[in-house]
């Protein structure tokens, strides 16, 4: 009898909790910002700075690769702003009328780093195996490629699948170096920075923002006009990040 | 994000995947296993397939079907003006894909094992479809179910790769344990990951040292 009831029980609860789940949408009140990866280091910053000011707006970052957020932009998720990584993404998303920008030229930008494990060896220039992303699958690939090509560098190279993913092979001392940008590189404590590339070899690294033409939510302008402020960019800079249009 | 919304929101996803994967498991293993129908072996296979499938794909599928512009999304978006992406309801969808053939299977298997004479005893007294599986396949089969059950539970707070894909990735929302695991080890957290990933692993222990026990059960009895 006992086990009866046990059981009605849990399953009344598991019911319940169903019942609820599909009567479940995103809250109105939130404002969605879909915000690629490599933003994820400055993101918790970026939210006390803007909530500090708007203490009204709940901002939530959704975090994922630029190709995937702009999918899901397609899909019509319910995204208010977007911060890419990819100003491919960005510009077909805005052809297809999807989000508005303010700056097509990008609101930050980013810089190519050679990066080396604590007690390494052989130092850049003079190593045998370099890490760096998979060039064509990553945007952090195709641009180390293109600096390997203009200094026409032959040495091995490793793909890994992300910047992430360097960062752990370099760290680990699996390689002599890896190429990543500056903003991962300054996230971890267990690689130096020995180079910084010329940003003239690589076409330029930039993140674009946007509004998305869908959203509803009154301010998701708001957030992406505090993007540009000068508060968000001091916390990018900490970061590494630049502020767009400024390339030296 | 507060530290404990990952755990919660994983656990009310599971419960509730569970509970819709278990009904419908249950009616179409006892539907399956009774009747003749027409192509067993192609709606068998789509029911297992789930099993084999990357997370991916199913992700890739739900965004096609119930995205707004999916096919079902289309038509929920137009009479009704809902649309689950991004929302708890995507979570518990994705969960309850990847669930169901483990419940499936188990239900097959015990129905299966019910002795034709227990059923002929019953139909003495009713004739109902209904009472048959609730007085003679859900009580003989019990170990199995709870076996099941407790497997595809298991499964739907594991999910990772349709759910990041439907559900997305949002603190509070729809972040659970294996997406928030995910952020932590990209941002460089890892004790957050690793009391994540702690807690991952002592619950999933918990619910197969259940699944073992039924089984157990089940072949003693």
């Amino acid at each position: 009898m006992k086990k009866r009831w046990a059981g009605m029980l849990i399953m009344m609860l598991a019911v319940g909790s169903g019942v609820q789940a599909f009567k479940g949408e995103t809250d109105e009140s939130i404002l969605i910002v879909g915000a690629a990866a490599s933003f994820n280091p400055v993101l918790d910053q970026l939210e006390a700075a803007f909530e500090a000011q708007y203490p009204q707006v709940d901002v939530r970052f959704h975090t994922g690769g630029s190709g995937m957020i702009a999918r899901q932009v397609e899909a019509y998720a319910p995204i208010d702003v977007i911060m890419l990584a990819s100003k491919k993404e960005a510009d077909s998303l805005e052809e297809k009328g999807l989000i508005q920008m303010e700056r097509a030229d990008g609101f930050l930008t980013n810089r190519l780093v050679v990066i080396e494990p604590d007690r390494s060896k052989a130092h850049w220039p003079a190593v045998q195996k370099v890490v760096m992303g998979t060039p064509g699958a990553v945007p952090v690939g195709t641009y180390a490629e293109q600096v390997l090509e203009s200094m026409k560098w032959d040495g091995i190279r490793i793909y890994a699948k992300d910047a992430s993913s360097v960062l752990m092979w370099v760290s680990s001392g699996e390689a002599d170096a890896g190429i990543v940008y500056k903003t991962d590189a300054m996230s971890s404590n267990d690689v130096r920075i020995t180079h910084v590339f010329s940003s003239a070899v690589h076409d330029p690294i930039v993140y674009n923002a946007g509004i998305v033409t869908e959203s509803l939510h009154p301010e998701a302008d708001v957030f992406e006009a505090f993007l540009s402020s000068t508060e968000a960019m001091r916390i990018f800079e900490r970061y590494g990040f630049q502020s767009g249009g400024e390339e030296k | 994000m507060t530290f404990m919304e990952p755990i919660v929101l994983s656990v009310f996803v599971a419960a509730a995947a569970s509970v819709i994967v278990y009904v419908s498991a249950v009616s179409f293993a006892f539907f399956f296993i009774r009747e003749a129908i027409p192509l067993k072996w192609l709606w068998e296979t789509l029911f297992m397939l789930p099993i084999v499938l990357s997370p991916t794909v199913i992700g890739f599928l739900l965004v096609k079907l119930f995205g707004r512009t999916g096919v079902v999304g289309t038509f929920l978006y137009e009479w009704f003006h809902i649309s689950p992406m991004f929302t708890i309801t995507a979570a518990v969808m994705a969960a309850s894909v990847v669930a169901f053939p483990l419940m499936y299977q188990a239900a097959k298997a015990g129905f299966q094992a019910v002795p034709e004479s227990y059923v002929e005893v019953t139909k003495q007294y009713t004739n109902n479809p209904i009472d048959v599986l609730r007085y003679t396949y859900i009580p003989s089969a019990r170990y199995g179910l709870i076996a099941g059950y407790t497997l595809s539970f298991a499964r739907g707070l594991g999910e990772f790769g349709a759910t990041f894909m439907f559900a997305g990735n949002i603190p509070g929302v729809t972040v659970t344990m294996p997406t928030a695991v995910y952020t932590a080890f990209e941002k460089g957290e890892d004790t957050t990951a690793w009391i994540y990933v702690t807690i991952s692993i002592v619950i999933s222990a918990l619910f197969l040292y259940v699944v073992t026990y039924a089984e157990k059960r089940k072949h003693a009895a």
